[in-house]
């Protein structure tokens, strides 16, 4: 095969995928710069009278994953305080739909800024920390325009981190204190870094700010953890209730201040039924909305509401709104111009506040000037003038209520500015689905064709040189796999179709072998079954009975497993290969002293051992932060590690000091790792001792990977190894007449093996379970490369485990079976064979990616306006991204081709 | 799937052991029985809809309530195989023996389907196993699981062991004989072997709506893998009709 027409279609595959991700998730084009009062400086917000505007100061709330019937519901809600002011009407409660991603960071911004947020912030939660492009400082926001009122307001705000990623400390806060989100593990210590602010601003009256934003992540960690129903949800609501009753306490001691102050609990999203969010159910979507105030219960409407109420099914309580109703209604009560993208409408029950019907009228006209200039710069028009005939339907029907509205002057009822606003809304939320067709035809077009050329490649190059059925075999289960791209529920359920793809290339090996090593293929077909019952997989189902859970639940067993995973890893890295010849001294015999010819299993054993110590302690300490139980007998490394660092009693430790040891730990780690690999190379290299090369890096970078991995998943490194060995054992007894179709079916039994441990590690086709509990292992300050990388490898372990041990497989096949006595020659000897092998692999994983990217994009494209399109097929073309452009092509073909040639 | 019939069969080799008639090791090989349309299972699909005459809510009662009238109904196939078995192989088997023969066949018709119901269940143990190992929920759905291994156990294992007398050896010979394309002649030619391999890719293939959205009762484990069991059974012995002598 040729490799540079390969690497030409490789680029054209990547291309083609990156320019259609390009085309598929454009940026969205907001409006710069900050609204203003619509008649300057003269507010409609406060009367013509020069009345008192409604609220000079809030208070808001933000309960992370707050779901309406956490709120309200009978059954499922404990805020027995929060149901007494919504019955005795000084708090006026709604459904607010939240918009999808559910996810915190494109949430926060729909609050703020009123916008609808694009797929791409979904992403952004998960990558972004530091990144300045994300900061809502430049773009118009209430939480700004409140800031820079007139008068200079002071903000101060606790909570949740992502908040100060969009609102930087120096241009909007006073007085901050960040929780980072990603210890989700953490119940109670997220929320009283929170709760303890209170003493301080609660105490004074009247209070040192004018607003306070207050932001509670310990619920959504409980969801995370234990699902909707877990046993701590009822204390946390508790919890949260309390701490509505303080604020509301302090906010309406005396009747002055109580008219002042607005309070505003809500949460940012919702959670499904298992407790993740991300996603578009009802679940996710619903979350609860509060506004308290006493001055509410003047109110009529609010006067007729009783909490709780009987469990909804579908999580609609009271009146619905859309939370991003959110941003003009502050607007109107705090009394600032509308920010400038908003797309929410104000909130139809609280205008009674405003007495006078013209008030009224007033500033919804203010709500629908603003929507005008949305509208007006969407289509490059003014909807005062004439608009021409072709203009599209839509553009129509809004120039058609705009008109109503602005002629009808007398006996302006409310329903036409509503019916503005609404027509108006429908339209501008559209417009964030704007695809760019230009590139997403392009980028299909070359996928299409890079797709085409290596399926022509594929096919010349083995038709002769396999059977026939082999090939057709590929090609269809190629195609089977792409087209499950078609159905949502296939994708969110993709960790099915892999286990059968799994089972059906383990028994076809087996007929393969003329089933000659029957026992070696029941240990693979037992230990697949273990990686499966690892963790839960799909979207569909969650039970609390998988091993990983119950490993949790059992921490001596689990630190057991877990020392015995270093200790196997640590050995066969130690043992397996040719580490300890490489640092041996060579045989002069004027060495007299036999100990001293001892120097390379010292070395080894120290190297390999340290490192591997190293890790186990980092991870010791990682899970010591994340308040999971330690066992008794080991704490002593736990202190050990501790006191090493200057620190002596463990229990009184500072959480940050905490962070700093395991920075320091990580570090440690992967600088000794990183030298022991260059060192093993180096001296390797220069002695001409690189038999077993490959086997002893990969054993390495599985240390490696082990530390990338989640605690309670680690003794799965066991079971791969066990897979490895026998899978070695198979490969070795195979017949090697025809070295491609080995190679074909190596290849597919991987392929099945990465895609099975992927998903039993935990994770799926949806964004909710990326896991970041180890993205920022060893990094002090946040680096998007590193970060990434880290997050990938943690992500995918499983996946680039199984592409280091296929390589080895084929070429180091004695090695990995531990069979050095045995008469075969590995391929890794034969230069040539072992570039067969690679350029081959390579082959066939391109096509087979390929084929499928071509299903998958193509399936997005037809089905771009199907309701499931950014919360099924999005996320999954971003993980088929991941797959296909890092394992395949950075793993796979570099990294490991890398390895090979410097082997 | 020849592998999981091969498998579990020689599991009951010494069982056989005891019934089993002296006549085997002939070095010829042939289907003991004449295909048939009668032989075509059309009871599956009856009791398949008897089963599912009742509420889907609770599979595990479904699959209990079934297994009594499977096993009446798989009785007399066995009793149907038994009057199609090749009028005592006249023309290959020794004449003494002939007469002889003949005479036990119809002595231990009631034993041998007895025998073939009882070792069908025994099997359901290693199949149960297997089906494990394939990937079957390990929480929760055990029993579920087993059920579904009694009756694909009934539905493949049995018609096999009744047409071959419980004669392991003469079995296997289906498959040991010379070229390769004859043991895959064998395989379809023989009615029953082949209804077998359709029930066990139809059982294979039925686990592929389970994850679909539709969210009906029937895509509850381990109902559409019966049902394929079932449909495939049927459909195998019927594809196999074109090809039988």
């Amino acid at each position: 095969m040729n490799p540079f027409l390969y690497s030409i279609v490789l680029i054209v595959h990547i291309l083609g995928f990156v320019v259609f991700l390009k085309g598929f998730f454009p940026s969205k084009v907001v409006l710069s710069g900050y609204s203003e009062f619509r008649d300057a400086p003269q507010s409609p917000f406060t009367g013509s009278n020069g009345e008192p505007q409604q609220f000079n100061k809030f208070v808001l709330m933000v309960v992370d994953a707050m779901r309406a019937d956490f709120l309200y519901s009978e059954t499922h809600s404990h805020m027995s305080f929060v149901h007494q002011l919504i019955s005795e009407g000084s708090a006026i409660p709604y459904t607010a739909f939240s918009n999808p991603p559910t996810v915190t960071l494109p949430r926060l911004k729909g609050i703020t800024t009123g916008g609808t947020p694009s797929f791409l912030d979904a992403i952004l939660n998960v990558a972004d920390d530091k990144d300045s492009s994300q900061g809502l400082s430049s773009q118009d926001s209430w939480v700004r325009q409140f800031r820079y009122k007139s008068e200079g307001k002071t903000l101060n705000f606790y909570g949740d981190d992502t908040w100060l990623k969009l609102f930087p400390k120096k241009e909007f806060f006073s007085e901050t204190d960040g929780t980072n989100s990603f210890f989700v593990s953490d119940f109670t210590e997220v929320d009283n870094n929170v709760t303890r602010h209170l003493d301080s601003e609660l105490s004074q009256s009247p209070s040192t700010w004018d607003g306070l934003i207050l932001h509670y992540l310990g619920l959504d960690h409980i969801g995370h953890k234990g699902g909707p129903t877990s046993s701590h949800m009822e204390s946390k609501q508790k919890e949260m209730d309390s701490i509505v009753e303080r604020i509301y306490n302090y906010v309406s001691v005396d009747k002055e201040k109580s008219e002042d102050t607005l309070f505003i609990v809500m949460g940012d999203h919702g959670m499904n039924e298992i407790g993740n969010h991300g996603g578009s159910t009802e679940g996710e979507t619903s979350a609860g909305l509060l506004f308290i105030s006493p001055k509410f219960q003047k109110i009529k409407s609010s006067k007729k509401l009783k909490a709780p109420l009987p469990n909804s099914e579908n999580y609609s309580y009271f009146n619905k709104i859309n939370q991003i109703d959110l941003v003009p209604t502050l607007a109107a009560l705090l009394n600032f111009p509308i920010p400038k993208n908003n797309l929410g409408v104000m909130i139809k029950e609280l205008l009674s506040l405003w007495d006078k019907v013209d008030e009224r009228n007033g500033l919804l006209m203010e709500n629908c000037y603003q929507f005008k200039s949305l509208v007006d710069a969407k289509y490059g028009i003014d909807l005062d003038q004439e608009i021409e005939d072709s203009a599209d339907n839509e553009l129509q029907n809004i120039k058609l209520k705009w008109d109503t509205l602005k002629n009808d002057t007398i006996g302006k009822n409310i329903s036409t500015y509503y019916d503005f606003l609404y027509e108006a809304q429908g339209v501008l939320a559209a417009s964030a689905t704007n695809y760019n067709y230009s590139d997403i035809t392009t980028g299909f077009i070359l996928l299409g064709t890079s797709c085409l050329i290596v399926v022509a490649l594929f096919i010349k190059y083995f038709v002769g040189s396999i059977s026939i059925y082999y090939l057709i075999g590929f090609l269809s289960f190629s195609l089977a796999y792409a087209s499950h791209f078609f159905g949502s529920s296939f994708i969110e359920e993709e960790h099915q179709i892999w286990w059968f793809f799994m089972i059906m290339s383990t028994l076809l090996l087996m007929a393969y072998s003329k089933f000659r090593s029957t026992p070696y293929f029941l240990v693979v077909l037992v230990c697949v079954r273990i990686i499966r019952t690892f963790s839960n997989t799909g979207q569909k189902f969650k039970t609390p009975y998988t091993l990983a859970s119950y490993l949790i639940s059992e921490p001596s067993t689990l630190w057991v497993l877990v020392i015995l995973t270093y200790f196997i890893l640590g050995l066969s890295a130690f043992g397996q290969g040719c580490f300890i010849n490489c640092f041996a001294y060579p045989n002069y015999t004027t060495l007299r002293d036999r100990h001293v010819n001892d120097f390379g299993p010292i070395f080894t054993f120290i190297g390999v051992f340290v490192t591997a110590s190293l890790s186990l302690s980092f991870k010791l300490v990682q899970s010591f932060i994340d308040g999971n139980k330690i066992p008794k007998w080991i704490t002593w490394l736990l202190e050990w590690n501790c006191e090493s660092f200057g620190v002596s009693d463990i229990d009184s430790i500072d959480k940050k000091q905490l962070q700093a040891i395991v920075i320091q730990l990580s570090k440690l780690f992967s600088y000794s790792l990183l030298s022991l690999f260059c060192v093993k190379l180096i001296v390797g290299k220069l002695r001409g001792i690189t038999n077993a090369m490959y086997t002893d890096l990969n054993n390495l970078i599985v240390i490696f990977l082990v530390h990338q991995t989640r605690i309670e998943l680690i003794p799965i490194f066991i079971v791969f190894s066990v897979i490895r060995f026998a899978m070695a054992k198979i490969i070795l007894h195979l017949e090697k007449n025809i070295l491609d179709e080995l190679i074909l079916i190596i290849s597919v039994f991987s392929l099945c093996l990465q895609n099975v441990t992927f998903f039993s590690m935990g994770n799926t086709n949806s964004l909710a379970t990326v896991d970041l509990s180890n993205a920022y292992n060893g990094v002090e300050s946040y680096d998007v490369f590193i970060v990434g990388i880290l997050t990938f490898i943690s992500n995918f372990a499983g996946p680039i485990y199984w592409s280091l041990a296929t390589m080895g497989w084929l070429l180091e096949t004695k090695i990995l079976s531990f069979e050095y006595n045995s008469n075969s020659v590995d391929f890794v000897h034969v230069k040539k064979i072992s570039k067969q092998i690679y350029s081959v692999k390579a082959l066939i994983y391109l096509t087979f990616y390929a084929v499928a990217s071509v299903f998958l994009v193509g399936s997005c494209i037809n089905l771009r306006f199907h309701l499931f399109i950014w919360t099924v097929f999005s996320p999954k073309l971003l993980f088929f991204a991941s797959w296909t452009l890092l394992l395949n092509c950075i793993v796979d073909t570099i990294v490991i081709g890398t390895i090979l040639l410097v082997t | 799937m020849p592998t999981k019939a091969k498998k579990s069969v020689s599991f009951q080799a010494s069982t056989t052991d005891e019934l089993k008639e002296e006549t085997n090791a002939e070095s010829q090989v042939e289907i003991p029985f004449n295909s048939s349309a009668l032989l075509v299972p059309f009871h599956l699909p009856v009791i398949l809809g008897f089963i599912f005459n009742g509420l889907l809510e609770n599979p595990r009662t479904l699959l209990i309530q079934g297994i009594p009238t499977l096993v009446a109904a798989q009785f007399g196939y066995g009793i149907l195989i038994t009057k199609r078995f090749k009028s005592s192989n006249t023309n290959s088997k020794k004449k003494s023996k002939s007469s002889n023969n003949n005479n036990k066949n119809n002595n231990n018709t009631p034993i041998l389907l007895v025998g073939s119901i009882l070792i069908s269940i025994l099997l359901s143990i290693p199949l149960f196993i297997v089906i494990i190992l394939f990937g079957a929920p390990l929480y929760g759905l055990l029993t579920e699981t087993f059920l579904l291994s009694v009756h694909l156990s009934l539905i493949l294992f049995y018609p096999i062991l009744v047409s071959y007398k419980l004669d392991f050896a003469q079995f296997l010979q289906s498959f040991t004989p010379g070229s390769g394309d004859q043991i895959y002649q064998q395989l379809y030619k023989n009615q029953l072997i082949f209804a077998s391999i359709g029930g066990v890719v139809g059982a294979w293939f039925g686990v592929l709506p389970i994850p679909l959205d539709w969210d009906r009762d029937w895509q509850q484990w381990p109902i559409t893998i019966l049902v394929g069991g079932y449909i495939g059974s049927l459909l195998g012995s019927i594809l196999s009709l074109p090809f039988s002598e």
